[in-house]
């Protein structure tokens, strides 16, 4: 059954901006309800240097999904969510001058034809190509945000445990390649970019993650 | 040579184009993922006075070990540790609307309403998937690079992580199909002792068309109804033991004299009723369900990432 998303406003923080497009048509793709993005202290990613930023969830706005209710009423799933660890980024948390449409708010909604918003993220944006939805990223301004999101304390830096954790994941990782290289050229190619992972994430654990006071639950 | 018969002059014998009876569907993610053993089934808990149902979790049978007690000492009570998850179940309905004219003439089967029962009971699977797949994207552990494609490594580092934080199975991964395919592809430039199981028939059957196969002793599904992550440039699927997640339902309660115009479908889970507005003469079918879908134990999963 399709998602219907209400199109209101999230419970707090700033409005979301709603689009039109392609006039009053829509675009062709499934409606997806509203979400919060949310930070946890052991999700992190890596880029191809080694260098770890936030990988941000999503809390969504579904009813019946992780205990929203039927009126889309996000307070009990938003206090699971935060006993588990999860801090939800409040919608203000991305300036205007982090968007690559420049104003405010992390989320966008879009009418779709079926009835109902896509919800995205305000890096991603819609292009119609012969009745398909093709969704452009724009990965260096979002990667900006993200890594504007630590600098200004919203998301704590990775601690020593996680950093730790990858750098083990990294070697694992590096030794298996090593001992497939032989036989498979994929694995060979990908024992160089390993190394520099693993050379970057040591230098970035050298450089000052958070100390660490207590182990990962895993 | 002159009255010949051609196609282009017999207007007023010939049609436009005519309608195959059979219909054919429109191509569409159907795979039901809500069948395999490692999604806890709650079933049905309607009449029990609340829409959330509570899963209580205790740390019995193993979860405390006996410690030595020296001969001479009294033992002392050690703390029952316990936890609950909760699942709040919601209403969903999918409505269509057709007039009497349409149905009269319809060739294709829809002049037989019960004909959308399946497509209401197909919209409530569907429904139930991409709940599932949204909820087993929330893990806090996650594994996988951003922007890179998938890989054995990934895959074998989660199912690592699930085995150093004592997971049992049956395992589970739910992954987008470009996840699976660029998995298959690892897996085939490796060669070596572990071998990529294909699905078989009583296993489709089982588990539905969703079901890719095995690896690593990890039943692997493939929906397109996994979310994207990181601006949508990556897919995140997941990795789980039982117990992971948990879905219920309220199977819909009969309605005193409406028996004859709500059909009961999939087991009791969708109720289908047939409203009528005879001076329009349109008949309304709304098919409605009451579902809930929660990540149980966070520390049964973990997230996967790779490119979109």
């Amino acid at each position: 059954m399709p998602i219907i998303s209400h199109g209101a406003a999230p419970s707090t923080g700033a409005l979301p901006v709603m689009q039109s497009y392609g006039g009053n048509q829509g675009l062709p793709t499934d409606p997806s309800p509203e979400f919060f993005l949310r930070a946890h202290p052991f999700s992190w990613n890596m880029d191809g240097d080694g260098n770890l930023f936030p990988c941000l969830d999503r809390l969504w706005k579904m009813p019946g999904l992780n205990n929203v209710d039927e009126f889309g009423d996000t307070s009990m799933a938003e206090a699971i969510s935060s006993k588990e660890g999860w801090k939800t980024i409040p919608l203000e948390a991305a300036e205007a001058g982090d968007t690559p449409d420049g104003r405010p708010g992390y989320l966008r909604g879009y009418p779709t034809r079926r009835g109902g918003m896509v919800w995205v993220t305000a890096w991603e944006s819609p292009e119609v190509l012969a009745d398909r939805v093709v969704w452009h990223s724009d990965q260096a301004g979002y990667r900006k945000w993200l890594d504007a999101l630590v600098t200004r304390g919203v998301v704590a830096r990775p601690h020593t445990s996680v950093v730790e954790e990858k750098i083990q994941e990294l070697v694992s990782q590096l030794q298996q390649a090593q001992s497939q290289a032989a036989f498979s050229p994929p694995a060979a190619a990908r024992v160089d970019g390993l190394r520099t992972q693993l050379d970057g994430l040591k230098a970035f654990a050298a450089g000052g993650a958070a100390p660490a006071t207590r182990s990962p639950k895993k | 040579m002159a009255n010949e018969i051609y196609y282009s002059g017999l207007g007023d014998l010939t049609v436009a184009e005519v309608i195959r009876n059979e219909l054919m569907l429109l191509l569409a993610d159907r795979a039901d993922l809500s069948a395999h053993p490692a999604i806890m089934q709650l079933g049905d808990v309607g009449a029990q006075g609340s829409t959330v149902v509570k899963i209580p979790l205790a740390g019995l049978d193993g979860y405390d070990v006996m410690t030595s007690v020296a001969e001479n000492a009294s033992s002392s009570n050690v703390f029952l540790t316990d936890a609950s998850a909760t699942v709040t179940i919601a209403r969903y309905a999918l409505q269509r609307e057709i007039s009497g004219l349409a149905q009269i003439t319809s060739s294709v089967g829809l002049r037989n309403l019960l004909r959308f029962l399946s497509d209401m009971v197909g919209g409530y699977r569907m429904a139930k998937t991409a709940a599932l797949a949204t909820a087993a994207s929330g893990f806090t552990s996650v594994k996988g690079t951003t922007g890179t494609a998938m890989t054995v490594e990934t895959f074998l580092s989660a199912r690592y992580a699930l085995q150093q934080a004592n997971v049992n199975g049956p395992l589970v991964s739910i992954l987008y199909p470009k996840q699976v395919t660029e998995l298959q592809d690892s897996i085939a430039s490796l060669g070596g002792a572990r071998q990529y199981k294909e699905p078989t028939q009583d296993m489709i059957d089982r588990f539905g068309q969703g079901y890719q196969g095995s690896f690593a002793g990890v039943d692997i599904f493939a929906s397109s109804k996994v979310p994207s992550a990181n601006a949508g440039a990556d897919s995140k699927g997941a990795m789980m033991g039982h117990g992971a997640l948990a879905q219920a339902f309220a199977s819909p309660p009969p309605v005193p004299g409406a028996e004859g115009s709500i059909v009961v479908a999939d087991g009791g889970q969708v109720a289908v009723e047939f409203e009528r507005s005879a001076s329009a003469d349109l008949t309304k079918i709304v098919g409605r369900s009451y579902f809930g879908t929660a990540k149980v134990q966070d520390a049964l999963g973990v997230a996967i990432l790779s490119r979109r």
